[in-house]
């Protein structure tokens, strides 16, 4: 027999209370008789002995105590197993990058060393026992609750590699839940790579008990290329990356790279690097003229194949479609949007019937002075709000005479100074929940932006017109006025990602034209589910995909695995050390045989009737 | 012995002036009923051998005297009264010899009431029931025109009262009844001879008590016959005291000495105390028949109306 809630037993605490209650309550009843001339006689004649039959008040306390004890015993859930049997094991395997290093016999990565072990656990479950299946990958996952066998080797068999970091040192509270609501018998086994930090398993230890660690491969030595990114200045580009090596002792390597400007072949050059023993060797390399990606490559072999290579992507400038909404299509607002490098302005009267066709072509659409019944979708620059079309709340004018208070982080505001900006009045908005304030003048708000429903919304309650009916400003004909509308156009309608980290989902911009594909260098094309503004990537492995971005055409992504040590990365938090978070009760829904806590219930409330109906009867 | 139920509507009203025709039995101001108290009419106490108390009455006197009820003959000697010889006789037979008459006289009957505090418990109330079979054999022996003397006792004679004499003393009977108070402790031997020093006739003793006292009832029953007194011993019994229902831890309290005693209830101590009792009681008994008095067990349970109409009829002790 085990007790699930052994807390439980706590309950029988209560027994010697009652019992003193009872020793307190204990006395000589007292009764009138007539005379005690006859009592007397008998106890002369007879001693008094103790009474053989125990008085009422011990009977009602041992029926008290025995109710007691079948209800706290109710309360530790016992269950009738046999020894040795109906066990629950947690089967947790790491599915990070790491695992993919094939340093096992015949050259099998770990994660096949770790699906083999775990099916060896299934294979010797006993009748009863239960395993829970978890993925340990990036993104945790419970596969699977079960005391079957073919169930727990299906669910096994869906356990694949995943090329994203490790999310052992978050993995403790998960654990610790499933450990807790299996019961006494639970026992967790985990297999990690070989290399995971020292801190992380032992935080793991004090959060989960009983656990099993089981570390597969043969050696955490590793080389890897990280970081590898492209910086152009002046029409020149040069690639930067970090060269690892986690070995104990220096190695040389040979750096391949390969550099495609998309017109002709590839081209291809070496470098002879030593690298220090456990350490990150920063590396650059100019790239000529035209060259559209750029892929580093450490000849050799190792384990860990999956971060012996990177690729980047050249920046290019990318060419924005703007349409302004305005009456006034001379205004200082045009005339600026014009000038900004690289965008295409398209200038609308106010009262334009939006199409598909126009709103599906742009990437910002900035509101001067107007306020439309319905929204066009997409990023949002309103000028001077004439109404908020559902997105905020406006009220009258208000004074925006007052001192200035602006948000210098924020991207909208950079190299922005408003020192000399004079706000006669501006549109009083209640700002949405959505939204923060980057400028405002003793609490009149004057700038907000935000995030909603996937589209940035930047909002300027005044009119950067000195010669403006309403709300006028001197904000045009200040040298920020440009520059801001600069930084709106980049903040507000982001150029496309050229980079993501694999093995991780992530999202990239798109424009709503068209359905987002993406297709690695070999394979197939496959469309991204998209909400319009934003596209969801699904994890990548390492390499250099094509992806259609909608508007801005087809482009370029890098994908790049991160090494799973890092001797150059910061030191991150002292896990061993934090206090283990509270775990998360999940409860599996497996079996748990014979559990007693229903019948020692209603034993209990059958001997608590019994009490009453004796203490009834007694009195 | 004329009906008493000649008196008419007065002795009706006596009744039910004093008990109520529908009291209830348990209301402790009810001794009587006028039902039962009809009944009483037709009894009488038995006392044959008992000494009368030389007025008129209905009881045959041991003495002879001037009679209209012809009793005997005897052969005349000198000194006897001229007037009483039988000239019939002397015609007839030529011998004289006188007519001797039997003399009707009453009996002084002395009612004995406990009143002690161990009286006053039980149910029935042990005192209540002894003033309710005191009223009735008070009641048989006004309704037979003999003369009833009430003692109260406990540690010693509470109070002794005029005798009375008459069916009209019923209704004063029944109010000295009802004004008994339960008193102290018992001290059997010192009231009854307190008692008798005070009260000289003959007659009968009807002595009701529960006798739960250490000693004194050889002395008591002693001092009645010593004084003339034909004794009736009436042992008051509670159905608790023959067969007590405790259990569990107790302290006993003695409600008229207030003494304690701290006893657990068994089966085998209730054996015990039943044993006790019944030795106790035939102690009582075997005392009462040493004393030559007669001795009547009776139990609360049983009605004041069966006890008169028939236990003690057929004890012989009423006609």
């Amino acid at each position: 027999m085990s007790l699930l809630a052994p807390a439980g037993l706590a309950t029988l605490l209560l027994l010697p209370v009652i019992v003193v209650m009872h020793l307190w309550r204990v006395r000589y009843r007292r009764h009138d008789l007539s005379s005690t001339l006859l009592w007397s006689r008998v106890l002369t004649e007879t001693p008094l002995r103790r009474p053989r039959r125990l008085p009422t008040r011990f009977i009602l306390l041992a029926l008290q105590l025995a109710a007691l004890c079948c209800g706290g015993l109710a309360l530790a859930r016992p269950a009738w197993v046999a020894a040795g049997q109906h066990r629950h094991l947690v089967a947790a395997v790491d599915t990070s990058l790491a695992m993919s290093a094939a340093d096992g016999p015949h050259r099998r990565t770990r994660l096949n060393q770790a699906v083999g072990d775990v099916q060896t656990l299934i294979d010797h479950l006993s009748p009863g026992d239960t395993m829970t299946l978890v993925d340990l990958g990036t993104e945790p996952r419970v596969l699977v609750t079960s005391d079957d066998g073919a169930a727990l080797s299906r669910a096994l068999a869906q356990l694949h590699q995943g090329y994203g970091p490790s999310s052992l040192a978050n993995d403790g509270a998960l654990l610790a839940g499933l450990t807790t609501s299996g019961g006494a018998r639970t026992v967790a086994d985990i297999f990690v790579p070989i290399g995971t930090a020292g801190p992380v398993v032992r935080a793991l230890r004090v959060q989960v008990a009983p656990l099993a660690v089981h570390t597969l491969g043969a050696s955490a030595a590793d080389r890897a290329v990280a970081n590898l990114s492209v910086a152009c200045e002046g029409g020149r580009c040069e690639a930067f990356a970090r060269l690892i090596n986690t070995a104990a002792s220096p190695i040389g390597v040979r750096v391949s790279v390969t550099v495609d400007d998309g017109r002709g072949p590839p081209q291809q050059g070496t470098r002879e690097v030593t690298l220090a023993a456990a350490s990150s060797t920063p590396i650059g390399l100019p790239l000529p003229r035209g060259a559209r990606t750029v892929q580093l490559r450490l000849d050799g072999h190792d384990a860990l194949t999956a971060d012996d290579a990177a690729w980047a992507v050249v920046p290019t400038p990318v060419r924005r479609h703007v349409l302004l909404v305005t009456n006034d299509a001379a205004s200082p607002l045009a005339l600026a949007l014009r000038a900004i490098p690289n965008v295409t302005l398209t200038t609308v009267a106010d009262d334009t019937t939006y199409n598909d066709g126009m709103t599906q072509r742009v990437d910002l659409t900035v509101l001067d002075n107007t306020g439309p019944d319905i929204q066009p979708p997409g990023n949002l620059l309103v000028v001077n709000p004439a109404n908020g079309a559902g997105l905020f709340t406006l009220g009258g004018a208000v004074s925006g005479s007052g001192s200035l208070t602006a948000d210098a982080a924020d991207p909208l505001l950079a190299g922005v100074d408003l020192s000399s900006l004079v706000v006669s009045t501006a549109t009083r908005v209640r700002v949405p929940p959505w939204a923060h304030i980057v400028v405002d003048a003793d609490g009149v708000p004057l700038l907000f932006s935000g995030v909603v429903g996937g589209r940035r919304v930047a909002v300027l309650t005044f009119d950067p017109r000195a010669a403006a009916t309403s709300n006028a400003s001197n904000f045009s004909s200040l040298l920020a006025f440009p520059t801001f509308l600069q930084g709106a156009v980049t903040t507000l309608a982001p150029a496309p990602s050229l980079a993501v980290p694999t093995g991780a989902r992530a999202a990239i911009a798109v424009g709503r034209q068209g359905a987002p594909w993406l297709q690695a260098q070999t394979g197939r094309a496959q469309a991204l589910p998209s909400s319009g503004d934003v596209a969801a990537l699904p994890p990548l492995r390492a390499g250099l995909y094509t992806y259609n971005g909608g508007a801005g055409g087809v482009g370029q992504l890098a994908a790049n695995a991160m090494p799973p040590t890092d001797p150059g990365a910061p030191p991150g938090p002292d896990v061993a050390s934090a206090a283990p978070p509270a775990p998360t009760v999940i409860a599996p829904a497996f079996l748990t045989p014979l559990e007693g806590w229903a019948v020692l219930a209603l034993l209990g409330l059958f001997v608590l009737g019994a009490e009453w109906w004796y203490y009834v009867r007694r009195t | 012995m004329k009906n008493l139920a000649s008196l008419g509507g007065r002795w009706r009203s006596i009744g039910a002036l004093l008990t109520g025709d529908t009291a209830a039995p348990d209301d402790p101001n009810v001794l009587l009923d006028s039902a039962f108290l009809r009944r009483l009419e037709s009894l009488q106490l038995n006392a044959p051998h008992a000494a009368t108390a030389g007025l008129a009455g209905e009881h045959a006197s041991r003495r002879k005297a001037h009679s209209v009820e012809f009793a005997d003959h005897r052969n005349y000697a000198p000194g006897d009264d001229f007037r009483l010889i039988d000239w019939n006789v002397y015609a007839r037979l030529g011998e004289l010899c006188l007519k001797l008459t039997q003399a009707r006289e009453n009996l002084a009957v002395h009612l004995l009431i406990d009143c002690s505090a161990s009286m006053d418990w039980g149910h029935p109330n042990k005192l209540l029931y002894a003033k309710r079979v005191a009223a009735a054999l008070g009641a048989v022996a006004l309704a037979s025109y003999d003369s009833v003397h009430l003692g109260i006792f406990s540690d010693d004679v509470h109070g002794v009262l005029p005798p009375l004499r008459g069916r009209n003393a019923v209704g004063a009977l029944l109010g000295h009844l009802r004004a008994i108070q339960p008193g102290a402790s018992t001290d059997l031997a010192r009231s009854i001879s307190s008692y008798c020093s005070q009260r000289s006739r003959r007659g009968v003793a009807v002595l009701v008590s529960d006798f739960l006292t250490p000693g004194g009832q050889v002395e008591a029953l002693s001092y009645l016959g010593r004084s003339g007194l034909r004794t009736m011993a009436l042992h008051i019994i509670d159905a608790q005291e023959e067969r007590p229902r405790l259990n569990g831890l107790l302290e006993l309290r003695d409600c008229e000495t207030g003494e304690l005693l701290k006893v657990g209830i068994t089966p085998d101590l209730l054996r015990r105390y039943e044993a006790q009792f019944q030795s106790w009681s035939d102690e009582v008994a075997s005392t009462c028949r040493t004393q030559r008095a007669q001795y009547v067990r009776v139990s609360t349970v049983v009605p004041p109306q069966t006890l008169i109409l028939q236990t003690l009829r057929h004890d012989g002790l009423l006609r």
